[in-house]
Protein backbone atom coordinates (compact mmCIF):
# COMPACT_ATOMS: atom_id res chain seq x y z
CA UNK A 1 0.00 0.00 0.00
CA UNK A 2 1.16 3.34 -0.74
CA UNK A 3 0.46 5.34 2.27
CA UNK A 4 1.52 8.84 0.65
CA UNK A 5 -1.21 8.04 -1.55
CA UNK A 6 -4.08 7.82 0.87
CA UNK A 7 -6.73 10.15 0.16
CA UNK A 8 -8.46 12.19 2.77
CA UNK A 9 -11.80 10.62 3.18
CA UNK A 10 -9.50 7.65 3.98
CA UNK A 11 -7.45 9.79 6.45
CA UNK A 12 -10.59 11.56 7.76
CA UNK A 13 -11.86 7.95 8.36
CA UNK A 14 -8.61 7.16 10.12
CA UNK A 15 -8.96 10.07 12.33
CA UNK A 16 -11.94 9.17 13.32
CA UNK A 17 -11.38 5.74 15.29
CA UNK A 18 -8.38 7.28 16.18
CA UNK A 19 -10.49 9.70 18.12
CA UNK A 20 -12.92 7.31 19.19
CA UNK A 21 -9.77 5.48 20.75
CA UNK A 22 -8.40 8.08 22.50
CA UNK A 23 -11.36 9.13 24.06
CA UNK A 24 -12.18 5.64 25.82
CA UNK A 25 -8.31 6.09 26.50
CA UNK A 26 -8.50 9.76 27.91
CA UNK A 27 -11.35 8.81 30.53
CA UNK A 28 -9.49 5.27 31.67
CA UNK A 29 -6.90 7.96 32.39
CA UNK A 30 -8.49 10.22 34.18
CA UNK A 31 -10.29 7.77 36.50
CA UNK A 32 -6.55 6.56 36.97
CA UNK A 33 -5.21 9.95 38.02
CA UNK A 34 -8.59 11.17 39.14
CA UNK A 35 -8.18 14.53 37.36
CA UNK A 36 -10.02 15.60 33.92
CA UNK A 37 -7.70 14.16 31.02
CA UNK A 38 -7.82 16.29 27.69
CA UNK A 39 -6.95 14.80 24.21
CA UNK A 40 -6.20 16.63 21.22
CA UNK A 41 -7.07 15.50 17.69
CA UNK A 42 -5.22 12.59 16.85
CA UNK A 43 -2.48 13.49 14.07
CA UNK A 44 -1.87 10.84 11.00
CA UNK A 45 2.41 10.93 10.79
CA UNK A 46 3.66 8.91 8.08
CA UNK A 47 7.30 9.64 7.72
CA UNK A 48 10.28 7.77 6.96
CA UNK A 49 11.34 5.55 9.20
CA UNK A 50 15.01 7.26 9.90
CA UNK A 51 13.15 10.25 11.00
CA UNK A 52 11.53 8.35 13.64
CA UNK A 53 12.78 10.16 16.33
CA UNK A 54 11.03 13.93 15.25
CA UNK A 55 7.82 12.08 16.93
CA UNK A 56 9.61 13.49 20.41
CA UNK A 57 10.06 16.85 20.36
CA UNK A 58 13.82 16.46 21.81
CA UNK A 59 15.44 13.25 20.43
CA UNK A 60 18.33 12.92 23.25
CA UNK A 61 15.55 13.38 26.12
CA UNK A 62 15.43 10.58 28.52
CA UNK A 63 11.58 9.25 28.22
CA UNK A 64 9.68 6.63 29.58
CA UNK A 65 8.00 4.49 26.60
CA UNK A 66 5.49 1.26 26.93
CA UNK A 67 5.62 -1.04 24.23
CA UNK A 68 2.39 -3.21 23.48
CA UNK A 69 2.39 -5.35 20.45
CA UNK A 70 -1.51 -5.82 19.47
CA UNK A 71 -2.87 -8.91 17.70
CA UNK A 72 -6.49 -10.47 16.40
CA UNK A 73 -7.67 -9.06 13.18
CA UNK A 74 -5.55 -6.40 12.77
CA UNK A 75 -1.64 -6.79 14.30
CA UNK A 76 0.66 -3.84 15.27
CA UNK A 77 2.15 -1.57 18.30
CA UNK A 78 0.86 0.68 20.53
CA UNK A 79 3.41 2.92 22.24
CA UNK A 80 2.92 5.00 25.32
CA UNK A 81 5.38 8.05 25.75
CA UNK A 82 5.92 10.87 28.87
CA UNK A 83 8.81 12.32 30.09
CA UNK A 84 10.52 10.26 33.12
CA UNK A 85 9.73 13.25 35.34
CA UNK A 86 5.82 12.78 34.36
CA UNK A 87 6.20 9.39 34.40
CA UNK A 88 7.09 9.37 37.79
CA UNK A 89 3.92 11.90 38.92
CA UNK A 90 1.62 9.76 37.47
CA UNK A 91 2.93 6.65 39.34
CA UNK A 92 3.06 8.88 42.80
CA UNK A 93 -0.55 9.42 42.56
CA UNK A 94 -1.90 6.57 41.22
CA UNK A 95 -0.21 4.95 44.67
CA UNK A 96 -1.50 7.80 46.22
CA UNK A 97 1.58 9.08 48.02
CA UNK A 98 2.90 12.77 48.00
CA UNK A 99 4.33 13.45 45.04
CA UNK A 100 8.19 14.03 44.88
CA UNK A 101 11.27 14.73 43.08
CA UNK A 102 12.84 11.97 44.21
CA UNK A 103 13.64 10.02 40.46
CA UNK A 104 13.69 6.49 41.70
CA UNK A 105 12.30 3.99 39.17
CA UNK A 106 12.47 0.36 41.07
CA UNK A 107 9.93 -2.50 40.52
CA UNK A 108 7.21 -0.55 42.09
CA UNK A 109 7.52 2.23 39.58
CA UNK A 110 7.63 0.40 36.73
CA UNK A 111 4.92 -1.81 37.34
CA UNK A 112 2.81 0.68 37.81
CA UNK A 113 3.58 2.42 34.96
CA UNK A 114 2.98 -0.94 32.77
CA UNK A 115 -0.61 -1.20 34.60
CA UNK A 116 -0.82 2.73 33.75
CA UNK A 117 -0.19 1.52 30.14
CA UNK A 118 -2.39 -1.55 30.09
CA UNK A 119 -5.01 0.28 31.52
CA UNK A 120 -4.69 3.48 28.67
CA UNK A 121 -4.48 0.87 25.51
CA UNK A 122 -6.92 -1.76 26.44
CA UNK A 123 -9.06 1.18 26.24
CA UNK A 124 -7.89 2.47 23.03
CA UNK A 125 -7.62 -1.13 21.51
CA UNK A 126 -11.29 -2.41 23.18
CA UNK A 127 -12.85 0.92 21.35
CA UNK A 128 -11.31 0.32 18.75
CA UNK A 129 -12.42 -3.22 18.25
CA UNK A 130 -16.05 -2.51 19.31
CA UNK A 131 -16.85 0.27 16.73
CA UNK A 132 -14.70 -1.70 13.81
CA UNK A 133 -16.39 -5.22 14.61
CA UNK A 134 -12.98 -6.49 14.92
CA UNK A 135 -10.82 -8.44 17.57
CA UNK A 136 -7.79 -6.73 19.06
CA UNK A 137 -5.91 -7.91 21.80
CA UNK A 138 -2.93 -6.53 23.67
CA UNK A 139 0.16 -7.96 24.78
CA UNK A 140 1.90 -8.00 27.75
CA UNK A 141 3.41 -4.07 28.14
CA UNK A 142 7.06 -3.61 28.01
CA UNK A 143 9.09 -0.24 29.56
CA UNK A 144 11.87 1.43 28.57
CA UNK A 145 13.40 4.46 30.10
CA UNK A 146 15.78 5.72 28.36
CA UNK A 147 16.89 8.73 25.19
CA UNK A 148 13.72 9.32 22.84
CA UNK A 149 15.19 8.37 19.80
CA UNK A 150 17.03 4.93 20.86
CA UNK A 151 13.80 3.95 22.43
CA UNK A 152 11.60 5.47 18.76
CA UNK A 153 13.63 3.59 16.59
CA UNK A 154 14.26 0.41 18.36
CA UNK A 155 10.28 0.28 19.34
CA UNK A 156 9.66 0.52 15.59
CA UNK A 157 12.43 -1.77 14.34
CA UNK A 158 11.46 -4.43 17.28
CA UNK A 159 9.09 -7.64 16.31
CA UNK A 160 8.54 -8.27 12.87
CA UNK A 161 7.81 -4.90 10.84
CA UNK A 162 5.86 -5.36 7.74
CA UNK A 163 6.56 -1.90 6.09
CA UNK A 164 10.29 -1.08 7.12
CA UNK A 165 10.56 2.23 5.12
CA UNK A 166 7.89 4.10 6.54
CA UNK A 167 6.46 4.47 9.55
CA UNK A 168 2.23 5.51 9.87
CA UNK A 169 1.57 6.39 12.97
CA UNK A 170 -1.74 8.02 14.59
CA UNK A 171 -0.65 10.27 17.32
CA UNK A 172 -2.64 11.47 20.14
CA UNK A 173 -1.62 13.79 23.00
CA UNK A 174 -2.91 13.11 26.48
CA UNK A 175 -2.69 16.23 28.97
CA UNK A 176 -3.92 16.87 32.84
CA UNK A 177 -2.98 19.47 35.57
CA UNK A 178 -1.85 18.24 38.52
CA UNK A 179 -1.49 21.29 40.74
CA UNK A 180 0.84 24.29 39.30
CA UNK A 181 2.27 21.42 36.31
CA UNK A 182 0.97 20.24 33.51
CA UNK A 183 1.61 16.61 32.33
CA UNK A 184 1.59 15.41 28.92
CA UNK A 185 2.11 12.21 27.48
CA UNK A 186 1.85 10.73 23.90
CA UNK A 187 -0.28 7.37 22.62
CA UNK A 188 1.21 6.37 18.93
CA UNK A 189 -0.62 3.78 17.42
CA UNK A 190 0.97 1.68 14.70
CA UNK A 191 -0.77 -0.53 12.73
CA UNK A 192 1.31 -3.23 10.31
CA UNK A 193 0.28 -2.36 6.54
CA UNK A 194 -2.18 -5.17 6.22
CA UNK A 195 -4.05 -4.08 9.19
CA UNK A 196 -4.49 -0.56 7.60
CA UNK A 197 -6.01 -2.05 4.67
CA UNK A 198 -8.09 -4.10 6.91
CA UNK A 199 -9.33 -0.97 8.75
CA UNK A 200 -10.05 0.43 5.66
CA UNK A 201 -12.31 -2.16 4.51
CA UNK A 202 -13.77 -1.86 8.03
CA UNK A 203 -14.89 1.51 7.23
CA UNK A 204 -15.71 0.98 3.83
CA UNK A 205 -12.89 3.47 2.73
CA UNK A 206 -10.81 0.65 0.79
CA UNK B 1 34.35 21.11 15.52
CA UNK B 2 31.61 18.45 16.76
CA UNK B 3 29.86 16.59 13.27
CA UNK B 4 26.72 15.57 13.78
CA UNK B 5 26.52 12.08 12.06
CA UNK B 6 22.42 11.38 11.67
CA UNK B 7 20.16 7.98 11.56
CA UNK B 8 21.25 6.50 8.32
CA UNK B 9 23.81 8.67 7.51
CA UNK B 10 27.65 8.90 7.61
CA UNK B 11 30.51 11.34 8.10
CA UNK B 12 34.33 11.62 6.98
CA UNK B 13 36.28 14.00 9.10
CA UNK B 14 40.01 14.17 10.35
CA UNK B 15 42.23 15.62 12.43
CA UNK B 16 41.25 17.38 15.73
CA UNK B 17 37.16 16.57 14.52
CA UNK B 18 34.88 15.42 16.54
CA UNK B 19 32.11 12.91 15.12
CA UNK B 20 29.25 12.62 17.40
CA UNK B 21 25.95 9.98 16.97
CA UNK B 22 23.26 10.35 19.11
CA UNK B 23 19.75 7.24 19.79
CA UNK B 24 21.44 4.33 18.66
CA UNK B 25 18.76 1.75 19.89
CA UNK B 26 18.82 -1.24 18.06
CA UNK B 27 21.01 0.53 15.22
CA UNK B 28 24.95 0.22 14.64
CA UNK B 29 27.40 2.74 14.38
CA UNK B 30 30.55 1.61 12.89
CA UNK B 31 33.71 3.85 13.41
CA UNK B 32 36.61 3.35 10.77
CA UNK B 33 39.69 4.75 11.53
CA UNK B 34 43.26 5.33 9.96
CA UNK B 35 45.86 6.59 12.85
CA UNK B 36 48.97 7.51 10.35
CA UNK B 37 45.97 9.76 8.40
CA UNK B 38 44.18 10.52 11.78
CA UNK B 39 41.27 10.01 9.48
CA UNK B 40 37.92 8.48 10.59
CA UNK B 41 34.56 7.81 9.09
CA UNK B 42 31.18 7.16 11.01
CA UNK B 43 28.56 5.41 10.03
CA UNK B 44 24.46 4.80 11.63
CA UNK B 45 23.03 2.61 10.33
CA UNK B 46 19.20 1.10 11.38
CA UNK B 47 19.03 -2.34 9.36
CA UNK B 48 21.40 -5.26 9.13
CA UNK B 49 20.59 -5.45 4.90
CA UNK B 50 19.53 -3.69 1.62
CA UNK B 51 17.23 -6.35 0.52
CA UNK B 52 15.16 -6.03 3.53
CA UNK B 53 14.19 -2.64 1.85
CA UNK B 54 11.83 -1.56 -1.23
CA UNK B 55 13.69 1.88 -0.69
CA UNK B 56 17.54 1.66 -1.39
CA UNK B 57 18.20 5.15 -2.46
CA UNK B 58 20.03 5.47 0.97
CA UNK B 59 23.07 3.14 1.28
CA UNK B 60 23.65 4.62 4.91
CA UNK B 61 20.34 2.95 6.03
CA UNK B 62 22.07 -0.69 5.38
CA UNK B 63 24.81 -2.32 6.87
CA UNK B 64 26.12 -3.59 3.92
CA UNK B 65 25.58 -0.82 1.28
CA UNK B 66 26.60 1.32 4.00
CA UNK B 67 29.81 0.05 4.96
CA UNK B 68 30.88 -0.32 0.80
CA UNK B 69 30.19 3.71 0.47
CA UNK B 70 32.09 4.38 4.27
CA UNK B 71 35.06 2.51 3.22
CA UNK B 72 34.90 3.59 -0.44
CA UNK B 73 35.13 7.05 0.63
CA UNK B 74 37.53 6.81 3.11
CA UNK B 75 39.55 5.26 0.36
CA UNK B 76 39.02 7.81 -1.89
CA UNK B 77 40.12 10.37 1.03
CA UNK B 78 43.51 9.31 1.47
CA UNK B 79 43.10 6.12 3.93
CA UNK B 80 45.15 3.15 3.33
CA UNK B 81 43.42 -0.23 3.86
CA UNK B 82 45.75 -2.00 5.90
CA UNK B 83 45.67 0.52 8.22
CA UNK B 84 42.26 0.85 8.99
CA UNK B 85 40.75 -0.27 11.74
CA UNK B 86 36.95 -0.35 13.31
CA UNK B 87 35.28 -0.03 16.05
CA UNK B 88 31.21 -0.70 16.57
CA UNK B 89 28.67 0.59 19.10
CA UNK B 90 24.88 -0.28 19.52
CA UNK B 91 22.99 -3.18 18.81
CA UNK B 92 20.74 -2.98 22.18
CA UNK B 93 17.89 -5.04 22.30
CA UNK B 94 15.41 -2.55 23.89
CA UNK B 95 12.45 -4.50 24.30
CA UNK B 96 13.91 -7.62 25.22
CA UNK B 97 10.71 -8.10 27.52
CA UNK B 98 8.18 -8.50 24.84
CA UNK B 99 9.53 -12.42 24.16
CA UNK B 100 8.72 -13.45 20.64
CA UNK B 101 9.15 -17.43 19.20
CA UNK B 102 11.49 -17.78 16.68
CA UNK B 103 12.40 -13.99 16.50
CA UNK B 104 16.41 -13.25 16.48
CA UNK B 105 16.02 -8.94 17.60
CA UNK B 106 17.00 -6.54 14.74
CA UNK B 107 20.09 -5.40 17.39
CA UNK B 108 21.16 -8.62 16.98
CA UNK B 109 21.39 -8.94 13.24
CA UNK B 110 22.43 -5.63 13.00
CA UNK B 111 25.37 -6.42 15.09
CA UNK B 112 26.23 -9.84 13.14
CA UNK B 113 25.83 -7.78 9.81
CA UNK B 114 28.82 -4.81 11.30
CA UNK B 115 30.92 -7.92 11.76
CA UNK B 116 29.99 -9.59 8.21
CA UNK B 117 30.58 -6.61 6.46
CA UNK B 118 33.75 -5.44 7.91
CA UNK B 119 35.13 -9.12 7.73
CA UNK B 120 34.26 -8.93 3.74
CA UNK B 121 36.93 -5.75 3.33
CA UNK B 122 39.35 -7.40 5.66
CA UNK B 123 38.71 -4.59 8.36
CA UNK B 124 40.10 -6.26 12.16
CA UNK B 125 37.28 -4.58 14.45
CA UNK B 126 39.51 -3.35 17.96
CA UNK B 127 36.50 -2.69 20.05
CA UNK B 128 33.35 -2.80 20.71
CA UNK B 129 30.36 -1.88 23.31
CA UNK B 130 27.41 -3.73 22.13
CA UNK B 131 24.37 -5.99 22.74
CA UNK B 132 22.33 -5.69 26.18
CA UNK B 133 19.20 -3.36 26.30
CA UNK B 134 19.86 0.08 26.37
CA UNK B 135 20.54 3.24 24.11
CA UNK B 136 23.46 4.67 23.40
CA UNK B 137 25.62 7.96 21.85
CA UNK B 138 28.97 7.92 20.48
CA UNK B 139 31.85 10.69 20.09
CA UNK B 140 34.26 9.92 17.84
CA UNK B 141 37.28 11.94 18.50
CA UNK B 142 40.14 12.18 15.49
CA UNK B 143 42.88 12.99 17.24
CA UNK B 144 43.17 10.31 18.86
CA UNK B 145 40.75 7.22 17.19
CA UNK B 146 39.38 7.28 20.88
CA UNK B 147 35.31 6.32 21.30
CA UNK B 148 33.48 7.68 23.90
CA UNK B 149 30.30 6.06 24.43
CA UNK B 150 28.08 7.60 26.53
CA UNK B 151 24.49 6.22 27.73
CA UNK B 152 21.82 6.58 30.40
CA UNK B 153 22.19 3.40 32.05
CA UNK B 154 25.78 2.82 32.01
CA UNK B 155 27.33 6.65 31.92
CA UNK B 156 30.88 6.78 30.22
CA UNK B 157 32.78 4.32 28.63
CA UNK B 158 35.91 5.04 26.31
CA UNK B 159 36.37 2.88 23.90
Amino acid sequence: MDFINLESIQLDGIREIANIGSGHSASALSQIVGHKVMINVPEVKIIPVEKISTLWENPNEIITGILLDFLGDITGKTLLLFTKNDAKYMVDILLGRETSDAMLFGEMEQSSLKEIANIVVSAYLSALGTFLELMVIPSVPALVIDDAASVLTSAYLSGDTDNIDTVFCIKTQFEFVQGEKILEGYMLFLPDTDSLKTILKALHLD
Amino acid sequence: MKIIVHIAEYKIAHNSGILLTNGLGSCVAIALYDGRQKLGGLLHFLLPDSSLSVDVSNPAKFADMGTDQLVYDMLESGANIKNIRAKIVGGANMFSQIRRANYVPIGTRNIEAAKTNLERHGIPIVAEDTGKDFGRSVEFHLDSGILIVKSFKMGVVEL
